[in-house]
């Protein structure tokens, strides 16, 4: 270690020793029995109510806030040098969103489970979630699209967990401040389970920290240095999974931390994995204890989950990341793919047309329990007639997006959603509702609006200077997105929202959808596909290439801005109508593209039809699988597109 | 090709544009007889021709107060489930439908009864209000105002008896308000009489938190508390800020400020953390009520959110468990 190094990592580490020390000491004087500092420090000594609430309850908080804190840390930059991919995290990869999902899962189904192996359940989750992003990012670990596929396996779980609350609201009760992460304790129990799973995996981290120093070298390098690459890989996964699968089942899914630690540490100049990684757990363990402390000064006496501090803290972090990150990446086009053997249209819309009209048909007539052929009777037509059809428009004004963003941003996996177009739309309503909760819920779509445009915003501002790089846009969209829901929570948690309301809003729901909505979608639609048309020509130049288009006289900076807006414009028209609805403007896109090829024209009519089947089709089943209940739409389709979109990316290599 | 989808649209928008200028017919029901009745809600004033028959309720504690005036209600949301949590008498009959979840009736399940009225809550159905009035008249309580200032139990009374007026049984209605007055009256000679130790309470509703318990202490706006008042008890719980659900919530070391008064709770069967988590915990142990014996298990199912009915439940649970123990 050179002299230099030797100095910033006393720096670090004393720095951080004592931040702790202090930060602890607050926090152990916070709680919801009022003692003063002298009546603690004069109480703990002595047998009696003061040392009875220290020990079993303040003590093991901080030991948890500490433990989980560092273990999150670690796990981040064990990830972050895994996929060479400065926006790794438990959070990010959506191994939080796993392990979570099975934790909720086996809370309502097997509720005795859970309580005896509540880290296996979460374990299982995690390990799920991380094999599918592995898996489907394929070995090359490309830094944006681990980053993107992380970000749907995040969308798919969140989508499943609230389906879940959604359906088991009772049950559930107590889950939604939890899904933020929460410090409470009641004895030693969680510490006790938790620190020895801790320290035995980071002592494995230190371990590896030699091998690993030489992975960051490169993988060739690496084998060529006699290094079973392999191994220390697997090794090393299965030391950050553990250790986020053990924090999240004792203190529930904590985002950011993972992601800003070990940044701070590498800012601060640390090298060499054995000490990023020791500082990084003191910084974690400093960063989640200082996270509660704050919580508990905004709020005295109640809970404020910690996750969701962490989460407003870091959600600008991230944001800022995104953008040094892409700031130093190579031009990244992608090929968005397609076929080049194309099915003629004139084949291909009728029989489209043929399975809307079948199911229509289908959706029409039935409504989980009886068939009704007469559609013009009150019931059916008031009811299902414009449910169905505004299902149909909203379908084909999602898909439009699609094809839109994933054209503009020469990326095959982005869309609204990934944009954090969808989520700030989101955050946006809820703020609404937290600042004036008396507002009738049809003024929601104005604060989405609101919500969405920021997200547009600081997507075109950051991305002016880089000429709209996709990359940097597909990250500073990630980064949006994570800092959306995670304000999403916080706002629900604190305008005390019915959680369930909010939930069927924020995922999306064609219920109820009468002649006024199919007025206003179809106002929309006529008002938007204009501009998406015109805008088809210059997107078949982008896929070109940035040179050869502005070679073909296309200014691709005003093309960019251009496509962004409308795009963005089409999903906030569809979001003011249904909620949020995610997975078809990235699905709807794919399967046209491998039928039609990639000219934008076509495959905008043939996505539009798909993306209004497919929303048709999530309607429908959502109204028939458990009738006389209803399952929100926006949730059928997440059912139905992941699968697929797993599936394809799987191909996508 | 362009041509194509022009034309495509174009006949999509002409056969959609047709279909929405149709009129809107309900129908509307003649033979009902009676005066004509005006109930207010959330939503203004709503005027029925007569007095509804046929009532189809979204929220348990709406046909709780059907039940109280001996009214079955024609449909209801969550049928299952509110069997869980709520214990009255009468009990809900057989005949009633099923019309899908609270937070998303099936509106052609409510359709298909042809009532009446649709009674429903606001934070869950204010959205689909206009869809609801397509049916019947519809009218929406909030149970939870903003308002500081309006406690819980008047609200439970205004809307019981806006309610009973909808159905024609005002009368019926006032007659359980007056009886409810009478059995504080006695409940509360009762507790006077059992000599307790302490008259101040504190009222929770506790489930399995992450990791730890949650424990709702109700607030004295609830209405719980004022029942609590009414039979001659005190709670002693005063919340830093306004509630608008009517609790604030707790973990274990919140209840030592409290720990002088006496401990009433209702816990659910399957997640009693009395007997799990709380169990050799030395902060709850050695709270006083706990020490003392002055804890109160009122059972699983006394809804503390509900109308008249669930209010005589919990005062005779409370009046039961503190006089009998």
């Amino acid at each position: 270690m050179s002299g230099k190094l030797k100095q910033k990592s006393f720096v670090s580490l004393t720095g951080g020793f004592f931040l702790l020390v202090a930060l602890s000491v607050i926090h152990l004087t916070q709680g919801q029995a009022d003692y003063t500092i002298s009546e603690l420090l004069t109480g703990v000594w002595s047998d009696g109510r003061i040392q009875d609430i220290v020990t079993s309850l303040r003590l093991p908080r901080l030991a948890i806030g500490i433990v989980a804190g560092g273990a999150l840390a670690v796990s981040g930059a064990v990830l972050q040098t895994l996929t060479n991919n400065p926006l790794a995290s438990p959070g990010t990869l959506g191994i939080n969103a796993g392990a979570f999902f099975f934790v909720v899962l086996s809370m309502i189904f097997f509720p005795n489970v859970l309580g005896a192996f509540p880290f296996i359940t979460a374990l299982l989750g995690a390990v799920l979630s991380s094999v599918l992003v592995v898996g489907l990012a394929g070995k090359a670990m490309e830094p944006v699209r681990v980053a993107l596929t992380g970000m749907i396996i995040s969308l798919l779980f969140s989508s499943l967990t609230g389906a879940m609350q959604l359906l088991f609201e009772n049950e559930t009760n107590g889950l939604f401040l939890w899904g933020s992460g929460t410090l409470v304790q009641l004895n030693w129990e969680g510490v006790r389970f938790a620190a020895p799973v801790v320290l035995v995996l980071f002592i494995g981290s230190l371990l590896l920290a030699k091998p690993m120093d030489i992975l960051s070298l490169g993988e060739d390098i690496a084998s060529s240095l006699g290094q079973n690459v392999q191994a220390v890989k697997l090794a090393a996964w299965g030391v950050a999974i553990i250790l986020s699968a053990a924090v999240v089942s004792v203190v529930g899914p904590i985002g950011f931390i993972g992601l800003m630690a070990p940044h701070i540490v590498r800012m601060m100049g640390i090298r060499g994995h054995l000490q990023i990684f020791i500082h990084s757990f003191l910084w974690g363990s400093v960063m989640l204890i200082g996270a509660d402390v704050l919580g508990r000064l905004i709020q005295p006496g109640q809970e404020v989950p910690v996750g969701a501090m962490t989460a407003l803290i870091g959600g600008p972090w991230l944001l800022y990341l995104a953008w040094k990150t892409a700031k130093s990446l190579k031009r990244g086009d992608r090929q968005v793919g397609g076929t080049t053997k194309p099915v003629r249209l004139s084949v291909l819309v009728p029989i489209l047309i043929l399975l809307i009209l079948g199911i229509t048909v289908l959706a029409l007539s039935f409504n989980g329990t009886a068939w009704n052929f007469a559609w013009l009777e009150p019931v059916v037509w008031n009811f299902r007639v414009p449910r169905v059809l505004t299902s149909f428009i909203v379908g084909v004004m999602l898909a439009l997006t699609g094809v839109i963003l994933q054209g503009v941003l020469r990326n095959p996996l982005a869309d609204a959603g990934v944009l954090g177009v969808t989520s700030m739309g989101g955050a946006g309503a809820m703020l609404l509702l937290v600042v004036f909760p008396a507002v009738p819920p049809a003024f929601l779509p104005l604060g989405a609006t609101l919500g969405a445009s920021l997200a547009l915003g600081i997507i075109l501002v950051t991305a002016w200077k880089n000429n709209f790089q996709p990359m940097l846009v597909a990250l500073m969209g990630i980064a949006i997105s994570a800092f959306g829901s995670a304000a999403t929570q916080v706002f629900v948690v604190k305008a005390k929202l019915a959680v369930a309301s909010a939930l069927v809003w924020l995922s999306g729901s064609t219920y109820a959808k009468g002649w006024d909505d199919v007025q206003l979608a179809l106002l929309l639609f006529a008002l938007f596909i204009w501009p998406a048309v015109y805008i088809t020509r210059s997107l078949d130049t982008l896929t070109f290439g940035d040179d050869v288009a502005a070679g073909l006289g296309l200014n691709v900076r005003s093309t960019r801005v251009w496509a962004l807006v409308i795009g963005v414009a089409i999903s906030t028209a569809a979001v003011s109508i249904v909620g949020t609805i995610g997975f078809i403007g990235l699905v709807a896109p794919h399967i046209a593209r491998r039928i039609v090829g990639f000219r934008h024209l076509p495959l905008m009519l043939a996505s539009g039809l798909i993306g209004g089947l497919l929303l048709v089709t999530a309607d429908f089943i959502g109204r028939i699988l458990i009738a006389p209940k209803d399952i929100p739409s926006g949730l059928i389709v997440a059912l139905i597109g992941t699968p697929y979109l797993l599936y394809l990316l799987r191909k996508m290599k | 090709m362009k041509k194509k989808w022009m034309l495509l649209t174009a006949m999509v928008l002409l056969v959609l544009s047709a279909c929405s200028s149709a009129g809107e017919e309900t129908a509307t029901n003649e033979e009902a007889a009676g005066e004509p009745v005006t109930i207010t809600g959330t939503n203004g004033e709503v005027k029925l021709d007569a007095p509804a028959k046929k009532v189809v309720v979204l929220e348990w504690t709406y046909a709780e107060d059907l039940l109280a005036v001996g009214v079955q209600p024609a449909g209801m949301a969550d049928i299952a489930e509110y069997g869980d949590y709520v214990n009255i008498e009468p009990q809900l009959d057989e005949t009633v439908v099923d019309v899908g979840g609270r937070q998303e009736p099936n509106l052609e399940a409510i359709a298909a009864i042809e009532p009446d009225l649709i009674i429903g809550v606001s934070f869950r159905h204010d959205a689909m209000l206009a869809e609801l009035e397509t049916i019947a008249p519809t009218v929406i309580f909030n149970p939870y105002p903003e308002d500081e200032s309006i406690d819980l139990y008047q609200e439970m009374e205004t809307t019981f008896k806006e309610i009973a007026k909808a159905v024609d049984k005002t009368a019926e209605a006032d007659q359980v308000l007056a009886d409810l007055e009478k059995e504080y009256e006695a409940s509360a000679a009762e507790i006077e009489a059992a000599n307790l130790k302490t008259k101040d309470v504190i009222l929770t509703l506790a489930y399995t938190g992450p990791q730890a318990p949650e424990i709702r202490v109700f607030t004295p706006n609830s209405m719980a508390s004022i029942i609590l008042d009414r039979i001659g008890l005190k709670n002693v719980h005063q919340p830093d800020q306004f509630e608008v659900f009517g609790s604030s919530t707790f973990n274990v070391e919140g209840l030592v400020k409290y720990e002088n008064a006496n401990y009433l709770y209702t816990v659910p069967d399957e997640d009693n953390i009395y007997e799990n988590q709380l169990k050799g915990n030395p902060v709850w142990e050695n709270l006083a009520f706990v020490k003392e014996g002055r804890t109160y298990d009122l059972g699983a199912d006394t809804w503390l959110y509900g109308g008249p009915l669930s209010a005589k439940t919990l005062m005779d649970q409370i009046t039961d468990v503190m006089v009998n123990q």
